[in-house]
Parts: C-alpha cells; structure tokens; sequence
C-alpha cells in the first residue's frame, strides 16, 4: 500500500517519537482488549469459532453486506449528481447555501429514522386503503432511511472532491472534449479518491450500525454481536463475533484506496471552481436535478419534521435551558475530538505509507463496536492512567479513538491527489526548521483537514456507545439527552434538542466558512 | 530527526497535558455521591435533586440510555470494578443487578428503610434491595381492538397472531422483554418456553427496536397489540394516545404477569461510601417510593404505602411466582435461545 517516494536523507517531521507516543495512546487500549481476546482463546478454544460466520449468522451477515453496499453506492452516486449540480450555480439561494445540505450530517441516523416513520405513517394513514402497500418494515425502509441519513455526508464530501481537482487540467480537456465528456473521463476520476472515500466510510458506518435496520424489523450482523454481549457481557466473544466485520472493513478501505495512484495530480496551483456555464445533456441536467429534490427533501423533511414535533419556540427554549450544560460538554468533547482527531488523523496518514499493518489498526476503531471501543478505554484508562479516568478528558479519547480513522482516510484521499515529489522537495530544500510542514505540507492539505475536523465534529456530536462508557459523572452529551428522552417519549424534547444539533452544526459550519474564506483573503 | 522540530511537538503535547490536568483538578476534586442508573433520566432526576436539596450532598449521576441495549453501564461497572468511581447502583429492573453481584461489582449494605419489603424483593445476602417498580402489560389499541376481544393469557397471543391480529415485542435480547422471557423459562421450564416463543415468532410477532417502540407503534395504531411495561404504557395514556393496559393471566390457575422491582446496591470500595448509604436510604424511603409512583415510574410500590395509583391499581396485579435468582441464572440461556429463534 505504501508509494514510492524519493529519499531525501530526512524523516518526515511528524515521524518521530512524539508521534509514535500519540498513536501508541490511540491504539494501545484496542490492542489490550485484542491481547484478553487472545488469552481468553487460549484458555477455551472453542470461543474461537464465534469468529466463522456460518448458518444463521452468515445470513446476518450477507444481510448486513448487502445493506452496506446498496447504501453506499446510492449514497455515493446521489452525492456525486447531487454535489456537481449545486457546484454549477454560482448565485442566488443554492450558490450561497450549498453546504446547507450538510447540516444534518451530525443528527444520529436513528432520529432520522423516527422522522421518516412518522411521515410514512402518516402518509399510509392519510391514504387509507391505497396506502396499504407502503412497507414500514425490512430491507426497503431501512436501505431508504440509511441512505437518507448519510446524503449530507455524501454530498458534502463529494463537492470536496470536486473542489479539489486542478482546474488546468480540466481547462485544458475542455478545450477538446465536450462538457459531459470531461466530466465522464477527467473530473470523475481525479476526484475518485474522495469519491471512494465516501463510499468506503458509509459502508464502513452501515455494517457496524443496527438502530437503523431494527428499527424496520430487518435483522444484520451488528445486533448478532450486541446480542452475545447482551448474554454473555464478555468483550473477547464480542471481538470475536467482530472479526468478519472487521476483515470486511480491512478490505473496504483497501479496496478504497486502490487505483489512487492514477489520480495524481501535479500542484495545488488552481483548483476547480465549479460546473458554472458548462453544457451538459439536459437528460443528465434532469438526473443531477432529481438527485438535488432527494437531498433537498431529506433537509426539509427532517428539519421540518423537528420543528413542527417540537411544537413551539416555547418549547424549543425548555429543550435549550434543560440541556444547556450538556451543550457546553457536547461542544467541548466535539471541538476538541474534531481538533485532535484531525490533528492525529494528519500524523496517520504518513504511517498509512509504511504497510499494511496500520490500515490494520486503521480499521480497528471502525469495526468494533463502539461499546467494546468504550470498554476498552475504561480497561486501559482505568487501570494504566487513572488520573486520566473520570474525567472530560475521556470522552474526548473515546471520540477520537473511534473517529480519528476517517480523518486519517479523509485527508489521506486527498494527499493522494497530490503529486508527492512536491513534499519530497520541500523537505530536501528547507532552509529553515518546519518550513517543508508549514510552507508546502499543510497549506497543500489544508482543505482535507478542514474537511476531516468537520466529518469528524458531526460524528463526534452524534457518539452514543463509547461517551456513554466513559462520560465523567455528573456529565452527559446532547446525544445521551436525545436518547434519555427517546425512551421516555418526548418528542419534543427530542426534536428541540436534534434542532439545536441542527443550529449547533450550522453555527460551526460559518464560523468554518468565515475562517476558510478569511485564509483565502475573501474577508478581511 | 529534526529534533528542535519535535521537542516543538513534544511542548506543545505537555502543554495539552498541563492544561487537562488543570481541568481534571478542577472537575475531580469535588465530594459527592456517585450513582449509576438504568431508570429514565426524566424520573431519576429530579429524585437526585431533591435528595441534593435535602442533604447538601452533590449527586453526580450517570444515566443509560435504551439504546445501548443493555451492554451500557452494567459493561462499565464491570469494567470499572478495580478502580470503581460509583458509589450506588439503581437499577430499573433486577437480572443486571444480580449479574453485578456475581461479578463481585457490589458490597452488602442493608438499609433500615428496607423494613416492610417483603423479603423475596431483598438479596439474602443484602447486596441489594427491591423497592418498588413495574410490570409486563399487554398494551391494547382501543380503536381497532373492542375490550371483549382482549387476550387475557400470554399464551393466546399465538392464536390472535394466526387470526389476523398485528402484536408486537421488543427483541427479547435486551431488557425487561429479555427477563420476561427467562421468568417464562424459570415458570414453565426451558423447554416449554422456548417452544411457545418460537410458536410466538413462526405465527408472526413483530419484533420490534425496544418496549418504547412497542408502544408508539400501538399508540399510532400501527399495531393492535404488544407486550411492553407499565411505565411505558403511562407513558402513551398521559398523552392522551387510544390505549389500554390488559394485566395477563390474572386468573386462578394463571401464572400471572411478571413484577420487575428496581433494585439498589452498593458499589463495592466506591469512593464515597457514607454519602452512598445516605442515598441508598433515602431512595428506598417511603416518601420517594411516593414520589416515584406520583412521577409515574413505579406502578408497583411493594410495600403497604398510602399513594395514589392514577393508572390503576396496583395492589391487585397478580405477579408471577418466581424467585428472581432463579430468572436470572436462565438469562443468558434465554438470551442466546432468543438470539436463535428471532434475530435471523
């Protein structure tokens, strides 16, 4: 997996001892529950066949395979269509609030799920007898809502990847090919890498959730291995019973990363401003047009859906005044899990060159459970660092624990992009300390940074298994709130506070523009 | 290595380093009382401020959530069990609570507010205390179901499912539906059991996302039926949703319906532990059982305390003959029978 590079008789300045120290604290705790996996099998081999998928649990997981994959390729298609016709307007409402989609990014895709049914239920009821066709239940509902949940990661990513394509290249192609062509053949595949980044995370968060497909009655994997640690509370049959997932996820990312190569591309000097003016076929217009309504009526939708649940802005305040302590911890745990997580992610993705072995751990983070991340945590914390345990610190860990893998393989997609005799010569010529990492390095990268903290601050603010593990007493997050509330009933309580994740999300996502645009001297 | 490079780096983490530690003095260093707890936020709450009000002792709470299906705190208390930072278990139902006793997560504490509850709600060894809660309920949609076609067993559900009724339970992995399931176990042998919970999910029983999913979906009509708590169905009546709560098998002869006490313990060398007598006292107190029945989590306030049941009356609910010892050394068997029958 590693490229080849020329040596410049420096190491990279990230690969040093401070970073292994830093990664070595991001997996150390996974590798202890792996270490008492493997103790344990020794002491009863028998447990071992937990980890061969056969019979019953083979059907689980083809179920949960097949789930994965349809929702990540419709996912990935709608956010490419979607993504390049919001990047063709320039003015008006779209071409200031094309990142709006995104804001539903952070809303668990659970909530998402009961906005849905709600609407389908009262759509089945509103049509009576025609309505009785409409399923509520099974692969169809949950494959719809899945897909629905994921869009604004997808269209979002998917005009990163746009955004991040050198636009001489594509200048030039245009000047022989027809529009639709250079999109087809070079904007397509320069922007691959982020593309199939996309497609590689949705798959990766859908075979390891069950909320979703429970929910409509369709059984997967993930709820077999929340069911043996239901039974039995042992980490090591869970690990085991994760083991199919894990390989799953081992390949995804592989296969994810394969052919980026080709991508390559030769500077950061011009990167592609969008689709204004282009021709493209009025039937392809029309796709791009139909995927654009389904993003749109998913934010509508789910936003609407919440505001007319919460009932009054009366009650939107109860939900903010009640929860107000928890916003302030859920934005600590977020901001600093986003900071950190793509801070780490960024060392990672120097480590990815080295072999297979760190796509390995890599996948870890990402396939276990987020319970048994969360155990794991209170194992190593717990017992080697207890000054650490206990405190908000924990949380922060459990986010970028889980999380900072997608940083790692989002800002990795895009280094691939780059042309790496760039950094090479950066780090051979630098005549001052650190000018190759701040000069060359970061500004190249900056944008897969930023891209990766948001990813990250969105799943970090909707993180319910690990938080909840480690969550210092006498704190909670948002989510745990949302999730108390759920069970109690509380739609309104509900609803306001996945409003305020909403305005949460949105309030960051400007402050992110403003500062974005501030670097490029478009405010002063 | 460029080292000024990294020594930069290496700054700038002890920096990080300082700085939390400043913070974790500043969050840590805080005397109080320590609870876990499986019972809903909105209930558990406001008891823990009063008991605040009441003491001046600071109550720093954990709260599960449903959606962790039942591998949250119970997994961190374990977990936990070298280096505890709980002082007091209250939990919504008892299986876990025995479990954590197993596990040696507990210390016997026998309290002299337990006086008055009948002794089969109370661990012989005192590691914890039943003091008031739920039970299992048929909720009904009254518009699409008359009272005359009620089910009254358990086991004619099987028969309502062949005959076109809609009735739904929650996956019976997880919770209070999971514990019902090995009380059947413990009542009519595994056997038996498994068989009519297999007959349940081969006529057609709708397995649904949790007992509060149970009850929306009969709430909206969606279905007629299901099997979920009382506390849950209080929930859908004070909405003002169509639908009523059938007690099962009430009858002579009928093995009644299961009572789920919520249970209290305490965590063995928990950092505080005069603080967390004083709140397990407080919470097995008559005047919070009140309370607690008053906010509309216990149904079932197993002592002889004058409250008023808006719901329904509790004191008559036939509850099952089971030792809860006895149901939970079947959950994990039912657990992974159930796992088998319905999660395929």
């Amino acid at each position: 997996m590693g490229e080849t590079s020329v040596s410049t008789g420096k190491r990279p300045v990230l690969s040093s001892v401070a970073s292994y120290i830093l990664l070595f604290i991001l997996f150390v705790p996974l590798v202890q529950l792996i270490a008492l996996t493997v103790i344990d099998a020794l002491g009863d081999p028998e447990i071992i066949w937990l980890a061969v998928p056969v019979g019953r649990r083979l059907t689980l997981l083809v179920n949960s395979f097949g789930l994965a994959a349809s929702v990540s390729i419709s996912v990935a298609v709608l956010g490419v269509l979607a993504g390049s016709y919001l990047l063709s307007i320039n003015e008006g409402f779209w071409g200031k609030a094309r990142w709006a989609l995104m804001l539903t990014a952070p809303v668990p895709p659970y909530i998402h799920a009961l906005t849905w049914s709600t609407a389908i239920s009262f759509l089945k009821n509103s049509l009576g007898e025609y309505g009785s066709g409409i399923p509520l239940s099974g692969f169809f509902m949950s494959y719809c809502v899945n897909v629905l949940a994921y869009l604004p990661l997808g269209v979002g990513l998917a005009m990163v990847g746009f955004m991040l394509v050198e636009s001489k290249a594509v200048e030039a192609a245009r000047l022989v090919k027809d529009d639709y062509n250079v999109f087809t053949e070079i904007i397509l595949p320069l922007a691959m890498p982020t593309i199939s980044t996309v497609l590689g995370l949705v798959f990766i968060l859908v075979v390891t959730d069950f909320s979703v497909p429970t929910l409509y009655s369709f059984n997967v994997y993930s709820l077999e291995v929340f069911s043996e640690f239901s039974a039995s509370n042992s980490t090591s049959n869970s690990l085991l019973l994760s083991l199919p997932t894990l390989a799953a996820t081992f390949a995804v990312l592989s296969a994810s990363i394969r052919g980026l190569r080709s991508t390559v591309q030769s500077s950061s000097v011009g990167r592609f401003s969008g689709f204004n003016g282009w021709r493209l076929p009025e039937w392809f217009r029309g796709v791009q047009l139909a995927a654009l309504i389904i993003c749109t009526a998913q934010l509508v939708l789910l936003v609407g859906g919440l505001i007319v649940e919460t009932g009054s802005p009366q009650s939107l305040w109860f939900a903010l005044t009640a929860a107000s302590d928890d916003i302030v911890t859920t934005l600590i745990i977020s901001v600093s899990g986003a900071a950190i997580g793509a801070g780490l992610g960024y060392m990672l993705v120097e480590k990815l060159e080295e072999g297979a072995q760190w796509w390995l751990l890599l996948s870890l983070p990402l396939a276990l459970p987020s319970s048994l991340v969360g155990i794991s945590l209170i194992l190593g914390y717990n017992t080697w660092l207890p000054v650490v345990y206990g405190t908000m610190l924990m949380p922060v860990i459990a986010v970028v624990t889980r999380f900072t893998s997608l940083a790692a393989i989002i800002v990795y997609a895009q280094k691939r992009k780059m042309d790496r005799l760039l950094f090479d010569a950066a780090e051979l010529f630098e005549v001052r300390k650190n000018d190759a990492l701040m000069r060359v390095k970061l500004p190249l990268q900056r944008q897969g940074i930023a891209a990766a903290a948001l990813v990250l601050f969105a799943f970090s603010i909707g993180e319910l298994g690990a938080t909840l593990l480690v969550v210092p007493p006498g704190s909670e997050t948002l989510t745990i709130r949302i999730f108390n509330y759920l069970h109690y009933g509380g739609s309104e309580e509900v609803a306001g506070l996945c409003l305020v994740m909403v305005v949460t999300m949105m309030a960051l996502s400007g402050l992110a523009a403003y500062a974005y645009n501030l670097s490029e001297g478009k405010v002063k | 290595m460029n080292i000024r490079a990294n020594s930069k780096i290496i700054a700038f983490v002890i920096v990080i380093i300082i700085a939390t530690g400043v913070y974790i003095n500043s969050t840590t260093n805080q005397s109080g009382v320590v609870i876990y707890t499986s019972v809903d936020q909105i209930y558990s709450e406001p008891v823990l401020e009063k008991f605040e009000a009441i003491t001046g002792i600071t109550v720093k709470a954990v709260y599960d959530v449903e959606a962790a299906k039942t591998t949250g705190l119970v997994n961190r208390l374990i977990a936990e069990k070298g280096n505890p930072l709980a002082d007091v278990w209250w939990n919504g139902e008892i299986a876990q609570t025995i479990l954590l006793k197993e596990e040696g997560v507990l210390t016997p504490y026998i309290s002299s507010e337990a006086d008055g509850i009948p002794s089969a709600y109370i661990d012989t060894d005192g590691y914890w205390t039943g003091f008031g809660g739920r039970a299992r309920v048929l909720l009904v949609n009254t518009e699409l179901v008359a009272p005359e076609d009620y089910p009254e067993s358990i086991f004619d559900l099987v028969g309502y499912i062949e005959n076109g009724y809609s009735v739904g339970l929650a996956y019976p992995v997880f919770g209070t539906t999971a514990t019902h399931v090995a009380a059947l176990y413990a009542e009519l042998g595994p056997e038996d059991a498994e068989q009519f919970l297999t007959d349940l999910m081969e006529a057609g029983v709708l397995v649904l996302d949790g007992n509060g999913v149970v009850r929306d979906r009969v709430a909206q009509g969606m279905i007629e039926m299901g099997l979920t708590d009382t506390d849950d169905s209080i929930g859908a009546i004070e909405r003002g949703s169509p639908v009523e709560m059938v007690f099962l098998d009430q009858d002579d002869g009928q093995i009644g319906t299961l009572k789920i006490p919520n249970t209290v313990g305490m965590v063995k060398d928990g950092p505080n532990p005069d603080e967390a007598k004083m709140l397990i006292d407080y919470l097995l107190s008559e005047g919070n059982v009140a309370d607690l029945v008053d906010s509309g989590w216990f149904q079932l306030p197993l002592r002889d305390i004058n409250v008023n049941q808006e719901y329904f009356d509790a004191s008559g609910v036939k509850g099952m003959d089971v030792n809860y010892v006895e149901v939970y050394g079947f959950i994990e068997q039912a657990k992974k029978d159930m796992a088998e029958i319905f999660v395929r």
